[in-house]
């Protein structure tokens, strides 16, 4: 029978520890004031600086599926309510086939909430949002867009089949100078930099934020950094950032679940750092016991 | 080379040229030069190869049949897996394709209103300019409204049979537009009671917005129709109670799997595992809550990490990458690169042939 070890201790007693430290706050729906991002600020201010002007819409692809819903799904909730908030049309757009249904999903959702917290006011689609849905042809499409004079003409139909023509947003023809925001949230390798590289004419380069996964938060710094991105959300934490500025700002906002998700991934990031520490000690005081028996 | 391989090698070169072409040179060549516009032609193209992009899919599906049912048919190890496999396939595929064929069956009944509506403008736009057409105006609009009458009562039947919790904005969007139709239904009859060439233009406009009102109308209350139906409710258990969760599993595991790593596998062994363990914790600690118990200064040690050294590494990786990206490219722009044409014997040795 093996000896019960510190040093070496049984990967399902760190599962456990693992469940307990996600579960308990979500569970208890148990917040703590997330750590400020200033990338998450910078967007934030991007989108209030934004004034909402006829014939000018903001686009905003969501380019994630399932597997990367926690951190990016709370981070288009975010800046849509942002953007709703502020009248801003938003044209929706995803290149990722996953994504689809959260383009219906995440607008009507925000939209419910929004008339919920004011009575008498109303969000619309077509006047407030447009879906174009899941395109396939990945940069391909993208590269469409500084060339076409005018969006409606060269997506033609929603994703619900509507001609863009009758919709109000489109009532005017928009064409890239017209799009005053652009949005990508992703966790995939490659859907952005298609935006950094194509998504730009010679003259005229959209204001541009992002929301990407942890895992490739250094990455997207280099954006940042080269001023090719105005703002970013990083993880979840940036998106828990970012629902605490739009709580200040509106008080009467329902809680979402960014501060949730972020309360139980830093109760489960001190676990992961105790255990490196622990790990760390148990290994130095069995190589001195070691020395010691020698 | 064989014939395949040497029309797949044509194919890619002009494929590779056309869209290095089109990236490099203006919009419109100067006089001299001809004045050629290169990419005149290019949402036809790119729309030919997004469909041939398609296709992939296509052979997708066919690969795990084939892959797939051989197991099942022979017997072979792993076939539960497999019929599972298939299984999950088909039930995904049926209830997507009802969900689909729906929503187009709502799209186009919609869409039947808007062509309407289209058809009143078209009349007003050929009577305003006045010109000559087999059918006479008149006539024309009576074939409108003859076609108007038998949607109008289909509206009216899918208004009455809307859901209880229809938003009131919904319905009685819907009911306006649907009374607004009939008013300019009824001017326009009484109209041509009385005039038979037809002089009041102006109420086909009208018609043409109360119909684009209607046609938006119809497919809210039936979208929010099909949202109580079984084929909905089943689709929604496959997709969100299923696929998303399942989805969003396999992905959270790699939390559990990072935990366990980072226990037994950061130890420090040197200076420089030190050093990475230092930055690991700084990163974590300063974009988790909790920081403002140790240092309120974290956060911007993070960012200072996160934008100085850490962006210097990833340029770098990047530029690396772009530069082997670009390599790769020209290798398989000239089909030097014999892997991608399916050459076995040249793939083994991955040189060309």
């Amino acid at each position: 029978m093996s000896k019960f070890s510190l040093a070496n201790l049984d990967r399902r007693i760190i599962y456990l520890l693992v469940v307990l430290a996600l579960a308990w706050p979500l569970l208890n729906k148990f917040t703590i004031r997330p750590a400020r991002m200033k990338s998450a600020e910078a967007l934030y201010k991007m989108v209030e600086e934004t004034k909402p002007e006829p014939g000018k819409a903001a686009f905003f692809a969501f380019d994630f599926g399932p597997n990367t819903k926690a951190e990016n799904a709370s981070q288009a909730e975010v800046v849509f309510e942002h953007l709703m908030r502020k009248r801003i049309p938003v044209i929706l757009f995803a290149q990722y086939v996953l994504a689809d249904p959260f383009l219906k999903s995440i607008p009507e959702k925000i939209k419910a909430q929004l008339e919920t917290e004011n009575p008498g006011e109303v969000w619309q689609y077509g006047k407030d949002w447009v879906n174009l849905g899941f395109r396939p042809g990945a940069s391909l499409i993208i590269q469409s867009i500084p060339k076409s004079p005018n969006l409606a003409e060269t997506f033609s139909i929603d994703a619900f089949s509507t001609p863009l023509v009758d919709l109000p947003i489109f009532k005017t023809p928009i064409k890239l100078k017209d799009i005053s925001l652009l949005l990508q949230m992703t966790g995939l390798v490659g859907t952005f930099d298609s935006y950094v590289q194509f998504f730009q004419t010679q003259d005229y380069r959209p204001n541009f934020g992002h929301g990407c996964t942890s895992i490739t938060i250094p990455e997207a710094y280099i954006y940042l950094d080269s001023g090719q991105l105005q703002g970013l959300l990083e993880g979840i934490a940036g998106a828990a950032w970012y629902s605490k500025l739009l709580t200040d700002q509106f008080p009467n906002r329902a809680p979402d679940n960014a501060l949730l998700i972020n309360t139980g991934l830093g109760i489960a990031h001190l676990l992961l750092i105790a255990l490196i520490i622990f790990g760390n000690l148990t290994a130095l005081f069995s190589k001195k016991e070691a020395k010691r028996a020698r | 080379m064989n014939f395949r391989q040497r029309l797949i090698a044509i194919a890619t070169f002009l494929g590779g040229i056309y869209f290095f072409l089109e990236f490099v040179l203006p919009e419109k060549l100067p006089e001299v030069l001809g004045g050629f516009e290169f990419g005149k032609y290019h949402n036809e193209v790119s729309n030919g190869f997004i469909a041939v992009g398609a296709v992939a899919f296509a052979l997708g599906l066919i690969n795990l049949l084939y892959v797939h049912g051989s197991k099942i048919v022979f017997g072979r190890k792993g076939a539960l897996n497999s019929a599972a496999l298939l299984l999950s396939l088909f039930a995904m595929m049926y209830l997507t394709l009802n969900e689909w064929i729906t929503s187009e069956k709502f799209n186009a009944a919609a869409g039947e209103l808007r062509d309407l509506a289209a058809f009143s403008r078209q009349i007003k736009t050929d009577a305003e300019s006045k010109r000559l057409l087999e059918i006479p105006t008149a006539d024309r609009i009576k074939i409108l409204i003859t076609s108007l009458d038998s949607k109008i009562t289909e509206v009216q039947v899918t208004l009455d049979n809307a859901p209880k919790d229809t938003p009131a904005i919904v319905s009685d969007e819907a009911t306006a537009a649907l009374a607004a139709t009939n008013i300019e239904v009824a001017n326009i009859k009484s109209a041509l009671e009385n005039d038979t060439t037809f002089a009041d233009l102006p109420v086909l406009e009208k018609l043409a917005a109360s119909l684009i009102t209607l046609a938006s109308g119809r497919q809210k209350i039936d979208a929010l129709n099909y949202k109580v139906s079984l084929g909905k409710a089943a689709y929604d258990f496959v997709y969100e109670g299923l696929f998303i969760p399942l989805g969003s599993a396999m992905f959270a595991l790699l939390g559990f799997y990072i935990i366990s790593a980072g226990y037994r596998a950061f130890r420090v062994k040197s200076a420089e595992s030190a050093l990475m363990m230092i930055a690991a914790v700084i990163v974590m600690l300063g974009q988790i809550p909790f920081y403002s118990y140790i240092s309120e200064d974290l956060p911007e040690m993070r960012l200072w990490l996160l934008q100085v050294p850490s962006a210097a590494a990833f340029r770098a990786i990047k530029f690396g990458a772009a530069v082997a990206g670009l390599y790769m490219a020209i290798r398989m722009w000239f089909s030097i690169e014999s892997v991608s044409f399916g050459n076995d014997s040249a793939g083994k040795t991955g040189g060309s042939e």
